[in-house]
């Protein structure tokens, strides 16, 4: 092999490995930032729930506050002014006084009703004490109770959280749907089902009035006005599960998934 | 991408010919039996266009190499066909030019693309094949330009090999700049 023979080949090598080292570099360097960037997407991610959780967290107990001051506070002296108004005689009054009377106990009966509805929406005892189920059911009656909407629940009471903080998200979002529906859907009917499927609470809140499709929803809950819906988003990345928005033959329907912590056996 | 489909459509015409020069040589009139010129203008086209699809991508538009790399070579070019060489004979120094030029750029996109920070992955962008395939092509091939006469005389055989090695590395090359191109299209539909 002469000189120049043995130099050709020799940088033919030096080059080829050259190239390759530096090859070799660029996608270790590559490998690297993807991996840095995915941890850096996963604690954002996980910053942004925590944000999310603070803010549904300390929304409950402000609710808390607020539904007990009504109840203890409010409640309170408003049963007072009653008693104090059942204490008239009202045979001292005459015909005008009687009517005024009659009138101001209607009202006070009306503004007791009504806070002890304004404190129960807040902070659902039913919920804490008898289960999502029943705190649905409950509900349902109640924005119904005096309507000609005609309303039914069919939810699987297989159905036992183990984490209450869960249900109050899930009975926050039926909440918000169900008034959005009452509010805007022009709805005759409306359905609330749930069937547990192992790991998962697939909820399905069905209506024949008008009602939004996803891509509405998506539009929609970035808008001011939009709060609520942006509120059920939050409250469906908080408990890592999905919402979607779907208009069928009929009618339109919510669909969520939750994933929940159960007592019940997976192979039921 | 243009400039990529400009080198490519202009590389195929010009090597098609060549080809077809190389073939009819003795049926065609003596001043177009050269087809060295061809392969000159090849290399040029190469670096221009190349160089051009580099320079114009994001990641080093601003370097002060790129400002003044391609003008250089440019003068070097004019220079060399009007003072050293004939450009009717394959310029193995025109080559040996182009290797150098392609190869710092090529090896500055890839260093530029280790030092980016933008979220941009460089691995999965159609401008990562290219470089790849021309800084294989043209590390392969310098020294075999640098010394191609050379080589010739004083080791026909070795000559011979080189010359299957040069095709080998031009296949390899077409083939990845074929696969950027399929990426860039999918890319673009996928956007």
């Amino acid at each position: 092999m002469n000189d120049i023979t043995y130099l050709v080949s020799v940088g033919i090598g030096v080059m080829l490995l050259m190239v390759v080292s530096i090859l070799l570099a660029v996608i270790y360097n590559q490998k690297k930032k993807t991996q840095h960037r995915i941890a850096m997407d996963k604690l954002r991610e996980q910053q942004q729930n925590q944000l999310i959780e603070a803010a549904v967290r300390s929304e409950e107990i402000e609710r808390h506050r607020i539904a007990e001051t009504l109840h203890d506070e409010v409640g309170a002296i408003l049963s007072s002014a009653k008693l104090h108004l059942l204490g008239i005689k009202e045979d001292s009054l005459d015909e005008k006084d009687k009517k005024l009377y009659e009138k101001g106990r209607e009202l006070l009966n009306d503004v007791i009703q009504k806070v002890r509805g304004i404190s129960h929406n807040l902070h659902s005892n039913i919920l804490k004490e008898f289960g999502l189920n029943e705190a649905i059911r409950h509900f349902v009656r109640k924005v119904t109770q005096g309507t000609i909407m005609n309303a039914t629940t069919a939810l699987d009471d297989n159905y036992k959280t183990e984490n209450p903080d869960d249900d109050i998200s899930i009975y926050r979002m039926v909440q918000e749907l169900v008034n959005n529906i009452l509010k805007y859907a022009n709805a005759s009917e409306f359905m609330i089902s749930s069937v547990l499927d192992g790991k998962e609470l697939n909820l399905v809140i069905f209506h024949n009035g008008d009602g939004l499709t996803q891509e509405q929803f998506e539009e929609l809950r970035y808008q001011k006005e939009g709060l609520g819906l942006k509120n059920i988003q939050n409250r469906v990345i908080l408990l890592k599960g999905t919402i979607h928005f779907v208009k069928g033959g009929e009618g339109y329907r919510v669909n969520i998934h939750v994933p929940v912590k159960t007592n019940q056996p997976e192979n039921e | 991408m243009r400039p990529v489909i400009i080198y490519v459509i202009t590389g195929l015409i010009l090597n098609l010919v060549a080809i077809l020069i190389s073939i009819y040589r003795l049926s065609l009139p003596d001043f177009l039996q050269n087809n060295n010129i061809l392969y000159n203008l090849h290399s040029v086209l190469r670096v221009i266009l190349l160089g051009w699809y580099i320079n114009s991508l994001q990641l080093i538009r601003l370097s002060w190499l790129s400002k003044f790399i391609l003008p250089v070579y440019l003068l070097f070019v004019v220079v060399n066909f009007i003072f050293w060489e004939n450009p009717l004979f394959l310029s193995t120094r025109l080559l040996s030019a182009e290797s150098i030029v392609l190869l710092i750029l090529c090896l500055f996109f890839l260093i530029s693309s280790m030092r980016d920070d933008s979220d941009t992955n460089w691995l999965k962008h159609p401008s990562f094949l290219i470089c790849i395939g021309l800084c294989f092509y043209e590390a392969v091939n310098f020294f075999i330009f640098l010394f191609f006469y050379p080589l010739l005389e004083n080791n026909l055989q070795f000559g011979m090999l080189t010359m299957k090695i040069f095709s080998v590395s031009y296949i390899i090359f077409c083939i990845l700049l074929a696969l950027s191109l399929y990426r860039s299209r999918k890319d673009l539909a996928a956007a």
